[in-house]
């Protein structure tokens, strides 16, 4: 048998807990003094799904804390079911957690948790991503006016933007540990825009108002400075450009340009 | 009369990051306290806090007096005399 089914055979035996497979595999494999095939494979299968598990908690403490322990525990056996880790880095596993939990039945209760998730996926990612860059304020003083139109702003580059329907930012925030105060939260808060990235060695949850919003997709999707103004004077209503800008490049949105 | 609005936005914009100078636009590192500094929440004005950590919004956001979650950068020893304020 070739390794590559061999290492199926072992996966399939290992996390479906099928008969037949077990059955063929313990033809391939010596067992432990003490233990038969099956129950080495038991406890390989424990140490696969603790770890996984565990991995997920580390991501997701909030969705975690959500649904409690136990519920979240379940949860994740059967994501892992559905998702084998397929990467040597175990912090690269629970990707498609928030797509699995919007369409996982048990969790239906709970609309906002799906968002809550992706929230936490998403601080993972640009927690562990790379540092953001400042804007050159030099290097722009030094571009001639004429290319001023022609400018094309950059975010920085580690950063995501997302909607959710529900107060997840809310959500999120009255279940870190550090929290005091009221835990309720409304879902009549609405909706809500985030702009998540990293200064420095500080998380930034933001939360851009329209205009800003606006603004920040016309940069993510790198029209030229003389179009965003064109564009944005000439709505309905106009939105004031020249006064967001410094703030943004203040606040540090702002991590580059090109021309 | 297009292209007139937009040149004056475009001007005033750069204009005004230029006038940002070089020294001043960044509030950074918030998260490295200044020496001789510490965080003190519970303290602050709506609309007035400092940006960043505490894992949440960023600086300007508090929408209440006194959020216990909501800190300034004060001199270190200060935090402890003011009514409310908490070194966190």
């Amino acid at each position: 048998m070739e390794l590559k089914g061999l290492q199926q055979l072992f996966y399939q035996a290992m996390i479906t807990k099928d008969a037949d497979s077990i059955e063929a595999l313990s033809q391939k494999i010596a067992g432990a003094k003490s233990l038969t095939p099956e129950a080495g494979l038991e406890v390989y299968r424990g140490s696969v799904i603790g770890g996984l598990t565990k991995g997920l908690i580390s991501i997701y403490p909030v969705c975690c804390r959500l649904v409690g322990e136990e519920f979240f525990n379940a949860t994740a056996v059967s994501y892992i079911h559905r998702f084998p880790s397929l990467s040597p880095d175990i912090g690269d596993y629970g990707a498609e957690f928030a797509d699995f939990l919007a369409h996982f039945p048990p969790a239906a209760q709970l609309p906002y948790l799906p968002d809550v998730a992706r929230l936490e996926w998403y601080w993972e990612q640009v927690f562990k991503g790379e540092d953001n860059k400042y804007l050159d304020i030099q290097a722009l003083g030094a571009v001639n006016q004429e290319k001023w139109n022609d400018l094309i702003f950059s975010l920085p580059k580690n950063s995501v933007f997302f909607t959710s329907p529900y107060p997840i930012h809310r959500i999120w925030e009255v279940n870190q540990p550090d929290y005091e105060g009221s835990e309720e939260v409304s879902l009549s808060e609405g909706g809500v825009k985030i702009f998540l990235w990293r200064k420095g060695y500080d998380m930034r949850l933001e939360l851009p108002n329209d205009e800003e919003w606006e603004l920040l997709q016309a940069f993510a999707a790198q029209e030229s400075f003389g179009n965003i103004c064109g564009r944005f004077t000439n709505q309905s209503p106009p939105i004031d450009v020249p006064s967001l800008l410094p703030l943004f490049v203040q606040r540090g949105w702002i991590a580059g340009f090109s021309l | 009369m297009t292209d007139i609005k937009k040149t004056v936005a475009v001007t005033a914009a750069l204009t005004g990051v230029l006038a940002l100078g070089v020294g001043s636009m960044f509030d950074e590192p918030v998260s490295a306290i200044g020496k001789g500094k510490e965080k003190c929440a519970g303290i602050v004005k709506a609309g007035q806090n400092d940006c960043g950590a505490n894992g949440h919004d960023c600086g300007g956001y508090a929408k209440v007096d006194g959020d216990p979650n909501e800190w300034i950068e004060l001199p270190k020893g200060t935090c402890k005399k003011i009514v409310n304020g908490r070194v966190i």
